[in-house]
């Protein structure tokens, strides 16, 4: 049962950091699909269905976003609070997973519905906990909202 | 009292008939012979002529002189009055609505007109344009009611057409017999200068300080976009470094040899460090810059959540640490806190000498207004000379080598304690451990 695995939306402009995440979730065992985008704008196409994402074959509907607050064109902010006001998918679990502590942007991000924050740690061997206790608490644990995907 | 002629004829008058009642009845009773009383009557009259004479004569002398006298003084007070008109640096002006009557030389030095000049013109030829109604208003009604003294000031004009200020105290005055307008004035145009030239002054004082402030807040608008991008920008890199290091160590292993697994693994020990540097960096910095609200803080918990952060260590180094609670509730901030105690147990688990177990001992002194929370510990101890140094950014007493660490641990220690409006300090002695301590204030400060 393959197609029941919730699809995991990585909202994230730094390629490394796409590639330590990936390295993280392998290690973690984590098998659920990882879909990509690298800026808010891609973000709010992909969760729209716009374009090539409206094929939701080859682009489901995510099951959890890890949304990065610095992205260019459009900010994790502005992504989230596009989200929370989009009918049908305002929803959806978002964790954000960004490189600052700063209080202002915790609060903020609170503010505008977000229902985690987490600090990406500099030690790998912190980010491949943090992931396993993502894969495990959002994706096993969490009883999720309905979303588009499970009508598609 | 009465006039003098008065007194003089009444004088005369009372003396006659005094003469008259008795100086008949005197002969009656000295003459019997009635041949010789008309020759005695001859005789009186012409005594009486001659007393009267003289009395008239010298009561009119002694008016005379009195006469004289006071017009002396009259005159002798208007000379000092006119001296002192004359000599005052106060202008005066007399006018009679309007029209000038009297002025002093300082009169005339202030409006640079002569005083023939001044005696043919109205007062208020003399007053800036902006102030000529309200003393046209002015003159006019104390013709009507003298109301009494008033004081202001005005701008008047000179002859050569300056503008001069002046302070104005006018009143009414008997001249000539007649009532008139007296205005004393005397030039404050240097003090308005002055007083325009502080305005002035302080008005470009303001202004440099808003700008000041402006700019200040500019640059801790930069700071915090600085910080904001250290914390972000800086630690990715860092964290493909760390991570990818690890990747090669891990995924890559069998195609290493021993140099480059070590190559590879002092990279990443070293990409740990700058990541503990710049978070060391940011939490003093958020220090310096956050917000920090004080109330009531239980020291058990901030130990409890400080020990909690170091519980690998102690576990690692078995180390013993006897904490004398309960501890005291003190005024601060728990989060600044549990960095502070949270920094000292580090270094008190840190620096110890090799293969010694770290002892530390924590306890608290309450004094009335204050408690103090003291942490020893029986490590390497510091040489008194270094001890004012230790709480400052980036000094280091040992090289990287023998006690990893950033310099910014004690910095942090000093600059929170002293946010909470603490103290902070340490005894110690080289080779006999160390007691750091913070002192609390237990009572909030208005």
């Amino acid at each position: 049962m393959e197609t029941t695995l919730g699809t995991l939306l990585l909202v994230e402009d730094d390629p490394n950091d796409v590639m330590l995440f990936r390295r993280a979730k392998d290690k973690a065992k984590l098998a659920n699909p990882l879909q990509v985008v690298s800026d808010g704008e891609m973000a709010i196409a992909y969760l729209r269905g716009e374009g090539h994402y409206a094929d939701r074959a080859a682009y489901p509907f995510p099951t959890l976003m890890l949304l990065d607050l610095k992205l260019p064109r459009k900010s994790g902010l502005e992504v989230l609070e596009w989200l929370r006001q989009a009918q049908g998918i305002h929803r959806l679990p978002v964790v954000v997973m960004t490189s600052s502590k700063e209080s202002a942007d915790v609060g903020k991000a609170y503010d505008l519905g977000a229902n985690s924050y987490l600090v990406k740690p500099v030690a790998f061997d912190t980010l491949l906990a943090m992931v396993r206790a993502l894969g495990m608490y959002w994706l096993i644990l969490n009883e999720n909202p309905e979303l588009p995907n499970e009508d598609s | 009292m009465k006039s003098p002629p008065l007194k003089i004829a009444l004088i005369y008058l009372i003396f006659s008939i005094a003469w008259i009642l008795f100086s008949d009845r005197v002969l009656m009773l000295m003459v019997t012979d009635m041949q010789h009383l008309a020759d005695w009557q001859t005789i009186k009259g012409i005594v009486f002529v001659l007393i009267t004479a003289v009395l008239i004569f010298w009561l009119l002398q002694r008016e005379l002189a009195a006469t004289r006298y006071a017009n002396a003084t009259l005159q002798l007070q208007e000379k000092r009055l006119r001296k002192i008109t004359d000599t005052i640096s106060v202008a005066v002006f007399i006018h009679r609505g309007g029209r000038l009557r009297y002025v002093n030389p300082q009169a005339v030095a202030y409006s640079g007109y002569s005083e023939a000049a001044l005696l043919n013109m109205d007062l208020w030829d003399l007053v800036h344009p902006d102030y000529r109604a309200m003393v046209m208003d002015r003159s006019q009604a104390r013709l009507y009611d003298p109301g009494g003294r008033a004081r202001y000031e005005l701008k008047m004009i000179t002859r050569p057409g300056e503008a001069r200020w002046l302070e104005v105290t006018a009143d009414t005055i008997d001249f000539e017999g007649e009532p008139a307008g007296l205005a004393t004035a005397y030039d404050i145009t240097e003090r308005k200068r002055a007083e325009t030239a502080l305005r002035q002054l302080n008005e470009e004082l303001e202004a440099r300080v808003a700008h000041r402030t402006a700019d200040l807040q500019a640059t801790n608008q930069e700071l915090e976009a600085f910080s904001y991008s250290v914390s972000h920008d800086l630690r990715a890199p860092l964290r493909a470094i760390q991570g990818f290091t690890q990747a090669l160590l891990e995924d890559n292993a069998d195609q290493l040899d021993a140099s480059g697994r070590d190559f590879a693994e002092r990279i990443h020990a070293a990409a740990n460090r700058l990541d503990g540097l710049i978070q060391d960096l940011l939490a003093y910095s958020r220090l310096s810059r956050g917000e920090i609200r004080l109330k009531p803080v239980k020291l058990d918990s901030v130990l409890a959540e400080a020990l909690a952060q170091h519980d690998t260590e102690i576990t690692d180094t078995a180390a013993k640490i006897d904490v004398a609670s309960p501890l005291p509730e003190v005024i601060g901030h728990h989060a600044t806190l549990v960095q502070v105690v949270s920094n000292l147990l580090s270094n008190a688990l840190k620096f110890v000498p090799p293969g010694v177990v770290p002892q530390i001992r924590i306890q608290a002194e309450a004094s009335p207004d204050h408690v103090k929370l003291m942490i020893a510990d029986n490590g390497i101890g510091i040489d008194p000379a270094h001890q004012q140094r230790i709480f400052h950014v980036f000094e280091r007493l040992h090289g990287i080598e023998t006690y990893p660490g950033t310099g910014i641990g004690l910095a942090i220690v000093n600059k929170g304690v002293m946010r909470l409006g603490g103290e902070v300090g340490v005894r110690s002695a080289l080779g006999h451990g160390s007691e750091f301590w913070i002192e609390l204030p237990i009572k909030g400060r208005a």
